[in-house]
């Protein structure tokens, strides 16, 4: 006899299970893991990522020194033992390449920017820059998904699905954790789906990638023929045969299933409703570029954004595919900054009128960051850039962060940090502790022991912190 | 002289050795006796290791009261009783005849001696909580409720201090108003009893300090004074409660019940007068000095080292709100609100303060804000955003003093709205972007001082009426919205090399 056929089977397991449903309704928030912690700055993120990893050298990192040493080999003191990739490890010479583009200082904060983000110009004084991020994968894969579960290796809940289960959703008709795609090119780095997975949390918190066109999320609408009354009697009784099921083996999964089924059935109005940008003014896709009506396009998807969190979502990650510029990056780069510069500023600067920015929190960054020696052949006009895990830079926006800020240093060859490091689980826990949840507490027991998204690390940095 | 009191200080944890063991010995001569079993070989063992260690234990506790941090008088009954456990102890193990007896006498001073010590370590009414008595005798009683005398010079009223309210005139220029008060009587001794007495009283003199009663109070603990009337900056008393939490300076310490910013602004307040233990005259001289009053639910400008408190704290009405302590509310006022899809959602585990969102409402109708008002003055946040909220709702709302943050974006409420929201004396950020509102409510905001951000994209109001409202209100921030880029190719990179 086993624990399930133990309570399922007697008396004191009838009493227990009918004491957990009424717990359940007098439930007094929206979860029972006693959450947040403490008061929350923000309740809300939007995640840009920038998949493929940036090169903060060309866009925050400025480093006159490179440009005065032009050509000349890396040195050896600096470089250490970091190893490289198979990409430039067969390379002979390592010859620092400066940034082809122009820096200035912007805002009150005089932060740093490249010529290619002149609309990052017009909002520096919300950015919070950090230049010291740095991680311990070395390829996209595991950096990505180490960067959203804390772990290189995988099968663990994403960033997102944490703050789903810890904090629930606000907006009961559209899921707390919404995922969207867009890319600059075919044949950029690939994502997979799970780096929105829930992976040992209950599925209901899993992310929800939405597509571009008409269908949002496939199979949400009724088959043909079908009407809304049916729809409703089939999901009821549908729903009966699973509680049958629960009481027989009282499987928690069952309890997914049931609030995955109904969520679905809201969305058949909620996401329409929310995703239409028909009635959007002109001027919103003057502010976002024109881009954003063009449905998929990383434009189109901040505006989408703007318009989930409107809708008080959890949690909005977005990802912009195409930054991985082995070769040729002057040219790449200015593509793919072409397409996020605007949008991005323009998102801050319309949650900032709609006043969402006062807690919403929105992040910008990649995986990891590119190296200072040029990959390939070192032209003055041409340049490649190879992976870094050293040091990379990242922003932040609104609730809970220092407006108009810089934190962290690094070497002037953009090559180590020199000062306030940021690992990523230290970033994973400055962004919880915004939402009001110390990362430490936050766990999650399965197969034994208590998992958490910084694993067994991670420290708030208060720096950046308002 | 070092080891001595490390001994003694391990004397809480040894006392928890007689306790178990005897208490055990004892179980097992009741099982003795009643189980008919034969268990005499771990009874004996029982007792000698039990006496041992309360041998141990009260030579501990000798050491410990050598310290001098402990009341002798209450020490001595602790003291012998726990000196009779051990010796009664030791007596069952050897006489074997009279065992029970004498281990039954053991137990009992065991208890009492545990309830001695109990009191020495949490405070006598730990048990037992007293009722409310005044502690200190020391203090004349004396009528001092707070009295208000007008045109009293500091001069004339020095001399007639035995009065407290005199009405006298003086051709001082200057119309001066005059309050007297008994700070320390009213103010500080219910903090020191509430806060501090549990270390430093009769019962305990933690660092030789004791804080109850005017004489120990000045002639401070051992490393001396901790009062410098007049001075706050130069007394420890003060010095210690602004102390990073961390601090192993800081007082009270870390985990025991904080002073709240507004108890130590009374403390400051205090000693800056002269740190009189009894009646006490003020004298505003102007206006400046009254803004130090300390009034309920008002955030407390705390005037101290700039490098200890950081005014900023201060400065947050929601953060100081946050602070006081709350009631619960009942859960099913809250689920009765969830059953009407308005989502309640708290500020931290420890917190009963309330953000309240209308996002899920679809069918929203003016009776719902009266179920919100139900959550009274746990209600910090409110979400009104895009529903149809009506300018007689507004009113309504005056029920809930402590919203800080209001979202009435996109709603149906008017002028008359903003009029309503002077009754919200905590209100930091009012959102009223997509409203029709105009100068003229506008003007209305300038009674709510608190006011740090308002958010008045597409709305009726013209820079004309911001301005006017920025002259009662020079601090708030307006966001206007609206803004459009500068496209770039009409920007002028600035060229760093």
């Amino acid at each position: 006899m086993n624990r399930r056929n133990f309570l399922s089977g007697s008396v004191l397991g009838l009493g227990a299970t009918a004491l957990s449903g009424l717990m359940n309704d007098n439930n007094l928030f929206n979860n029972d893991l006693q959450l947040p912690h403490f008061a929350p700055k923000a309740k809300r993120i939007i995640y840009l990522f920038q998949s493929g990893a940036p090169s903060q050298l060309d866009l925050f990192d400025y480093k006159p020194k490179l440009k005065e040493m032009f050509g000349q080999e890396l040195p050896a003191s600096i470089r250490g033992e970091q190893r490289v990739t198979g990409m430039t490890a067969h390379q002979k010479s390592f010859p620092l390449a400066g940034s082809k583009f122009n820096f200035a200082q912007y805002g009150k904060g005089r932060i740093w920017l490249s010529e290619i983000l002149p609309y990052h110009q017009q909002i520096a004084d919300e950015m919070c820059v950090i230049k010291s991020m740095h991680t311990e994968a070395i390829n996209h894969d595991p950096a990505v998904t180490f960067l959203q579960t804390g772990s290189q290796q995988g099968a663990r809940p994403s960033f997102g699905s944490w703050i789903s289960y810890g904090l629930g959703s606000e907006n009961k008709n559209l899921p707390a954790f919404c995922v969207l795609l867009s890319r600059s090119n075919n044949g950029d780095q690939p994502l997979y789906a799970k780096l929105w997975n829930n992976a040992f949390l209950p599925s209901e918190h899993q992310g929800v990638l939405f597509r571009s066109g008409d269908d949002p999320i496939l199979y949400l609408k009724d088959p043909k023929g079908m009407d809304k009354f049916s729809r409703r009697d089939m999901l009821d009784a549908l729903a009966k045969l699973h509680k049958l099921e629960i009481e027989q083996t009282l499987d928690d999964d069952l309890n997914s299933k049931i609030a995955q089924y109904e969520m679905a059935y809201r969305m058949q109005t909620s996401v329409p409703e929310t995703l239409d940008v028909s009635k959007e003014p002109d001027w919103v896709f003057d502010l976002y570029g024109k881009d954003a009506r063009k449905p998929g396009s990383y434009a189109a998807n901040c505006l989408l954004a703007r318009k989930l969190i409107e809708n008080d979502v959890r949690f909005v990650q977005l990802y912009h595919q195409g930054w991985d510029q082995h070769g040729n990056l002057p040219s790449e780069i200015s593509k793919l900054a072409k397409d996020v510069d605007q949008p991005s500023a323009a998102l801050i600067l319309d949650l900032k009128q709609r006043g969402l920015l006062e807690d919403t929190l929105v992040v910008w960054g990649g995986e990891f960051g590119r190296g200072c020696y040029s990959q390939g052949k070192l032209s003055v006009d041409n340049y490649g850039r190879d992976h870094h895990p050293r040091c990379y830079s990242i922003w932040m926006a609104g609730a809970g962060v220092k407006k108009g800020f810089t934190y962290g240093e690094t070497d002037d060859f953009g090559y180590n940090i020199i000062k306030d490091a940021v690992h990523i689980h230290d970033y994973q826990a400055t962004v919880m502790h915004l939402m009001g949840i110390d990362h430490e507490r936050f766990t999650f027991k399965t197969q034994g022991r208590r998992f958490r998204l910084t694993d067994v690390a991670g420290k708030v940095v208060k720096s950046v912190l308002a | 002289m070092f080891l001595t009191e490390f001994f003694g200080r391990l004397h809480p944890l040894l006392v928890h050795l007689p306790i178990g063991i005897l208490l055990f010995a004892f179980a097992l001569i009741l099982f003795q006796r009643f189980q008919k079993v034969e268990v005499e070989v771990a009874i004996s063992f029982a007792l000698l290791v039990g006496s041992i260690s309360a041998l141990f234990a009260s030579a501990a506790g000798w050491f410990l009261v050598q310290s001098g941090e402990y009341d002798a008088d209450l020490v001595f009954q602790h003291q012998w009783m726990g000196i009779g456990t051990a010796v009664f102890s030791m007596a069952a193990y050897f006489i074997k005849r009279i065992r029970d007896i004498l281990t039954t006498m053991s137990v009992c001073a065991l208890i009492v001696t545990g309830h001695f010590g109990g009191n020495l370590t949490h405070g006598e009414d730990y048990l037992f909580p007293k009722k409310k008595s005044a502690p200190l005798q020391m203090i004349p009683a004396l009528d001092s409720a707070q009295q208000e005398v007008s045109k009293v010079s500091p001069m004339e009223l020095a001399k007639t201090n035995q009065k407290s309210s005199v009405q006298i005139q003086v051709n001082t220029e200057k119309a001066q108003r005059v309050k007297t008060r008994f700070i320390f009587r009213d103010e500080i001794l219910p903090i020191l009893e509430k806060k501090c007495f549990s270390c430093h009283s009769a019962t305990k003199k933690k660092g030789g300090l004791r804080l109850d009663t005017e004489e120990f109070i000045l002639s401070g603990g051992k490393n001396g004074a901790v009062l410098t009337a007049g001075n706050p900056e130069n007394s420890s008393i003060y010095l210690s409660m602004l102390l990073p939490e961390d601090d192993d300076n800081h007082m009270p310490p870390k985990g025991k019940p904080q002073l709240t910013p507004q108890e130590i602004a009374f403390f400051h307040q205090w000693i800056k007068q002269g740190a009189s233990f009894r009646e006490e005259t003020k004298i505003f001289l102007d206006s400046q000095e009254e803004k130090l009053e300390v009034t309920e639910n008002k955030p407390v400008h705390v005037s101290a080292p700039k490098s200890v408190v950081s005014p900023a704290i201060v400065q947050d009405v929601e953060g100081s709100i946050l602070k006081n302590k709350m009631e619960a509310v009942p859960p099913l006022l809250l689920n009765q609100l969830k059953l009407q899809n308005i989502i309640v959602s708290n500020f931290g585990t420890n917190s009963n303060y309330l953000m309240v969102n209308f996002v899920n409402v679809k069918d929203y109708r003016s009776s719902l804000i009266d179920d919100v008002l139900k959550l009274g003055d746990n209600v910090v946040r409110l979400r009104l955003s895009q529903q149809p909220v009506s300018d007689s709702d507004i009113k309504k709302l005056s029920g809930l003093k402590n919203i800080t943050r209001l979202n009435l974006e996109k709603t149906a409420i008017t002028d008359l709205s903003l009029k309503y929201l002077k009754d919200l004396p905590n209100l930091e950020q009012v959102n009223l972007y997509g409203t029709n509102i105009t100068d003229n409510g506008l003007l209305e905001l300038a009674n709510c001082v608190h006011l740090k951000m308002i958010f008045l994209w597409q709305t009726k109001t013209t820079t004309k009426g911001i301005e006017q409202l920025k002259r009662s209100l020079p601090k708030v921030q307006v966001e206007l919205g609206g803004a459009q880029f500068v496209k770039p190719d009409t920007i002028k990179t600035k060229n760093i090399d």
